[in-house]
């Protein structure tokens, strides 16, 4: 093997450089290392560029920050993808091998391989500290009204969990159903999201395709059965429908003060997709049972700033959200419940709103969740 | 040579190593009285520990890798004789998953040999075509043709394909930490070589000459013709979308790829387009001289790499008769009506000992007492009053069973 003993030694400067928080690119780094050059293969040019872009958001250096990068030039990238790339201007025998590549030039999807596999791993070697004891459980309290909560599972959980922290858990007066409800576009979003978020990992696109194949919604999404369902247990006249209700309209139906509910927030399609493709990686490296944990007490913490609207629907879906929307509208309508707001809100605006997350995107956020997690456990 | 040494076969695919891991899977008990691990529980031990060492999602069978290669290494480890591990998906590990590999099996006090067998280019290139459409993939073979031989290898295609196939840099990488006389190339003999040769040199890298045995294969991953691809390409087409990749695996693969168009043997084989053929010469002399000068252990003859002067006539499988195509078509469906009439009985039994089930739970629920506690919760149910009564006792009845 031919070996340019410059460009090494210039790349194995770039790598300390790095080491120390550097944040320089390849092509306008000029240092060397003087004597022998360091023993092994350079580390691959996708993982040193994601550690010069972890500096770079970083900001100053730092023992924890050297640690974190150090477990990134050590990374393998998890599934398919490139190989180690040779560094562009280092090693003149490329005769075989992927042809050599400026690290900046690396595909973004190439570099969130990179990160993903490494949050992964650092998820699950480093699990988070045994929660402090529960707080003590609230009593219920006779004179309340029981509630039951059903629709969105996004708007259910931030209700109930709010509800719960305010002290107002079910009482035993007779009971009160709310079907928590928004733009059909947005509730799909949020059933996916809150599917990815318990550990799943289909894609967006096959699982909103998948839905119209059969032409029905999720079950969760059925909100015409689930509200006969309530109906039969609490009968019709407790079942209230509220539709992208505000957060005290929807405490002062279940008897509970107004600031008890807090407004639901989404997490940004970026950092959603973050979740799937972690736990794509996390399917290989932990028990089934142990996903949804790491998932809900380690990894969505750390994306507590990473907010945004819901997922878009693709266009090509338009029609059958719209068709859906319309029919579970009309039957909500027949079977007279109390609403909440607009029966019309939950056919989708136009244009659909919404976002799709891109490989950059993602990346950035995989990034500032890596030194999220740097601070907590490296 | 010390006692306890490591084989560690990592490829390539398609140059028989099912046949070999078949033999070695089913003669396990044998070998380990012979001083000679195969550290397998399953059949596919090795396939799921090469998923877990390169975190390879697979189709859902990823699931069951978790912790693999640790328990894998830790056998080897604990063995005090010759191990050998093979999967072909190995080739395509990186440098920092063979670091990990080769330190959880003892490296560097342990003597760990890497054996790759391979195969001439012009008999890989097509194999690895008809691997993807059997792995789902659409893609027709002058596209994979494009882009296996653009040289920036962007797509996930090209990727994979030199990950498992280019032999100097899979040795590059897999024996960067070796003495080369611990790396052994075995090669597959040319067509028309007597049947066992590709065995004997197994038998001799494996130090496997002369041991007892049985040699009867009863998996492998046979090959299919031209035809018979393009069908099961065309299938993917259509049936991809609603077809989940657990029923894809045993009724697409394995039912009629694997055990029923396989048999198709009078159908022309896939082999490499006229235009295709000059490159593949360059890149396999390239390749042999490589390693050549690398003077790696060759079992066989690096010649063997060396694509046949004389090939066979090209049939291009996008563009496969029709009339060809519907023969192993009716094959096809022959084949899935039969298994579906075997799921049909076998459906009829279940039905049958569910039913005799259901008569013994019901003649159990005929006493008095629980009829009379369902007529009550019945009425109750019925009524406003009656479902909050229902709901405290059951409230109280979870906390209840909670405190006890």
């Amino acid at each position: 093997m031919v070996v340019d003993e410059a460009g090494s030694a210039r790349a194995w400067a770039w790598v300390e450089h790095l080491r120390a928080g550097g944040t320089t690119p390849w092509v306008a780094f000029t240092g060397s290392v003087p004597g022998t050059l360091s023993s092994g293969p350079l580390p691959g040019a996708a993982q040193l560029e994601v550690a010069r872009r972890l500096n770079h958001t970083a900001g100053a250096p730092s023992d924890q920050q050297r640690r974190l990068v150090e477990r990134v030039l050590e990374q393998g990238g998890p599934g398919r993808g490139q190989p180690d790339l040779a560094l562009v201007g280092v090693d003149s025998d490329a005769a075989f091998g992927a042809p050599p590549v400026d690290p900046a030039q690396v595909p973004a999807p190439e570099l969130l391989r990179i990160a993903v596999g490494l949050l992964a791993d650092l998820l699950a070697r480093n699990p988070a500290p045994a929660p402090t004891p529960a707080p003590r459980r609230v009593r219920a309290r006779p004179w309340h009204r029981d509630y039951r909560l059903a629709g969105d599972p996004l708007l259910v959980e931030v209700a109930r969990q709010s509800l719960l922290r305010a002290g107002h858990v079910p009482g035993l007066r007779a009971p009160v159903s709310v079907v928590l409800a928004d733009d059909l576009c947005a509730m799909l979003s949020d059933v996916w999201s809150w599917r990815i978020l318990q550990g799943g990992t289909v894609r967006w696109t096959r699982w909103l395709a998948d839905w119209e194949r059969r032409d029905t919604l999720p079950p969760r999404l059925l909100l015409d059965r689930i509200a006969a369902r309530q109906a039969a247990d609490t009968g019709p006249s407790q079942v209230h429908v509220a539709i992208n209700a505000p957060a005290s309209a929807v405490a002062s139906l279940v008897g509970a003060p107004e600031r008890s509910v807090d407004d639901p927030v989404r997490l940004s399609p970026d950092a959603v997709e973050l979740v799937r493709q972690t736990s794509l990686v996390l399917r290989v490296l932990v028990a089934k049972e142990q996903r949804p944990r790491i998932l809900g007490t380690d990894l969505v913490p750390l994306l507590a700033d990473e907010q945004g609207p819901p997922r878009a629907v693709l266009a090509r879906h338009d029609d059958w959200v719209r068709r859906q929307a319309a029919g579970m509208r009309d039957r909500i309508g027949d079977a007279g419940y109390p609403v909440c707001g607009d029966l019309d809100a939950l056919i989708p605006p136009e244009p659909v709103p919404g976002t799709r997350p891109t490989n950059g995107g993602v990346l950035d956020v995989a990034l500032r969740t890596l030194l999220n997690f740097k601070e907590r456990a490296l | 040579m010390s006692p306890k040494r490591v084989l560690l076969h990592v490829g390539t695919p398609k140059t028989g190593t099912s046949y070999l891991q078949d033999v070695l899977f089913r003669n396990r008990d044998r070998l380990a009285g012979q001083g000679v691990l195969y550290p397998a529980d399953r059949f596919d031990d090795h396939f799921l520990a090469a998923l877990d060492l390169m975190r390879l999602p697979w189709g859902g069978l990823e699931t069951e890798a978790v912790g693999a290669w640790d328990r894998l290494a830790e056998r080897v480890r604990d063995w005090s004789g010759t191990a050998i591990i093979s999967h072909e998906i190995l080739a395509t590990a990186s440098r920092a998953q063979i670091k990990r590999a080769l330190a959880s099996l003892g490296h560097p006090d342990t003597e760990i040999h890497v054996v790759l067998s391979t195969r001439d280019l012009v008999r890989q290139v097509p194999a690895e075509w008809q691997e993807n459409v059997k792995h789902r993939r659409t893609i027709r073979y002058r596209r994979f043709l494009q882009q296996i031989q653009n040289p920036e290898r962007v797509d996930r295609i090209a990727t994979w394909f030199w990950g498992v196939q280019e032999i100097p840099d899979i040795l590059d990488r897999w024996g960067a930490a070796l003495d080369p006389s611990r790396v052994h190339v075995v090669t597959v003999p040319k067509p028309g070589a007597p049947h066992n040769l590709l065995w004997e040199r197994f038998a001799h890298t494996f130090g496997l000459d002369g041991l007892d045995l049985d040699l009867h294969a009863e998996r492998s991953n046979p090959s299919l013709g031209v035809p018979e691809t393009a069908l099961i390409r065309r299938i993917n087409k259509v049936a991809n979308a609603e077809l989940r990749p657990a029923a894809y695996r045993p009724l697409v693969r394995e039912l009629l790829a694997h055990q029923t168009l396989s048999r198709r043997t009078d159908s022309p084989r896939l082999g490499m387009p006229p235009e295709a053929r000059q490159w593949a010469d360059d890149l396999s002399h390239a390749w042999v001289d490589e390693l050549r000068r690398r003077g790696y252990d060759v079992v066989g003859d690096l010649d063997d790499l060396l694509p046949d002067p004389h090939p066979v006539e090209f049939r291009d499988p996008d563009r496969a008769r029709p009339r060809a195509v519907n023969a192993a078509a009716l094959d096809a469906i022959k084949a899935l009506l039969l298994e579906g009439a075997r799921l049909q009985q076998s459906e009829e039994e279940l039905r049958a000992e569910l039913r005799e089930t259901q008569i013994a739970l019901e003649r159990s629920y005929m006493r008095p007492t629980y009829r009379m506690r369902e007529k009550a919760v019945r009425s109750a149910q019925e009524k406003g009053w009656g479902r909050r009564l229902l709901s405290v006792y059951r409230r109280a009845r979870g906390r209840s069973s909670r405190e006890a």
